[in-house]
C-alpha cells in the first residue's frame, strides 16, 4: 500500500512537472516567438479586413469587429500565459482567413509575387501551428 | 543580399547546432526538424532573390523560423521536461539578433 501511494506520488510528481515545463516553455519560447511575428500577421490581417469592406464581403461595423478582435489578441499575448491561451483561442480562428485574404490582395495588387506571397503564406500557417501548440493542442 | 542571407542563415544554423549539441541526444529529432526546416526556408528565399517585396519575405521568414523552434522547444518540454527550456530562449535571441542583422 504505502509503495502504491508513493508510487501514485512519483507519477503525479512527474506529470506536474511535464506540465509545468509545457507552460514555462510556452511563456519563454513560444510567446516571445508570437509577439515578435504578430506585427507582420495583423498587417495582413489588416489589409485583407480593408480589401473584404472595399469589396461588400464586410460590413463596417464587422470590419471593427474584427479588428478590435486583432486588438484584444495583441494584448493577450503580453499578458499572462493562461490569459494568452484564453483569448488567442478564441479571437484567432475569425481572424486567420482575413490574414490569407490580405497576401492574397497584395499579390492582385502586384505589390509583391507569388514566392514573398509563400512566404508571408508560411509565417500564417506557423502562426497558426504556434496557437494550437499554445493551447495544448 | 544572397550572400548576406546564406552568411547569416549558416552563422545562425552553426550557433544553434553548437546550443542544441549541448543539451543531449533526446533533442537530436526536433534539432533535425528545424534544420531542415530552416534550410528549407533559406532555399525558398534564395530563389525569389530580387522579387518585388522580398524585404517582406525575409521578415516573414524570420518571424515562420522563430515561430517553429518556439514550438519545438514547447513539444520537447512537454515530452522531455526543462531541460534544455534556457537553451531554447537563448537560441530564440540568437535568432532574433542574427537573422535581423544587416536585413531587416
Amino acid at each position: 500500500m504505502r509503495r502504491a501511494i508513493l508510487a501514485l506520488s512519483t507519477l503525479l510528481l512527474v506529470v506536474g512537472c511535464a506540465g509545468s515545463a509545457g507552460n514555462a516553455a510556452r511563456e519563454r519560447a513560444l510567446l516571445p516567438a508570437l509577439r515578435s511575428a504578430w506585427p507582420g500577421v495583423e498587417a495582413d490581417v489588416q489589409r485583407g479586413v480593408n480589401d473584404g469592406l472595399d469589396d461588400g464581403d464586410l460590413t463596417g461595423s464587422a470590419s471593427d469587429a474584427l479588428m478590435a478582435s486583432a486588438d484584444r489578441l495583441e494584448k493577450s499575448l503580453s499578458a499572462t500565459i493562461e490569459e494568452a491561451k484564453s483569448v488567442t483561442g478564441k479571437e484567432w480562428p475569425a481572424l486567420h482567413p482575413w490574414a490569407a485574404r490580405g497576401v492574397m490582395d497584395r499579390v492582385d495588387d502586384g505589390e509583391i509575387g507569388a514566392g514573398v506571397a509563400a512566404s508571408l503564406n508560411e509565417r500564417i500557417v506557423q502562426f497558426d501551428a504556434a496557437i494550437d501548440a499554445l493551447q495544448g493542442r | 543580399m544572397e550572400e548576406d542571407l546564406k552568411e547569416i542563415l549558416n552563422a545562425f544554423l552553426q550557433q544553434l547546432k553548437a546550443e542544441l549539441e549541448d543539451a543531449g541526444q533526446d533533442i537530436s529529432v526536433s534539432w533535425d526538424e528545424l534544420r531542415m526546416y530552416t534550410a528549407e526556408r533559406a532555399n525558398h528565399l534564395s530563389a525569389i532573390v530580387g522579387e518585388p517585396g522580398f524585404e517582406l519575405a525575409v521578415r516573414a521568414e524570420r518571424d515562420a523560423i522563430a515561430l517553429k523552434a518556439g514550438i519545438a522547444a514547447v513539444d520537447t518540454a512537454d515530452a522531455a521536461g526543462q531541460r534544455w527550456l534556457g537553451m531554447i530562449q537563448g537560441t530564440l535571441i540568437v535568432v532574433a539578433k542574427v537573422l535581423a542583422l544587416g536585413i531587416v
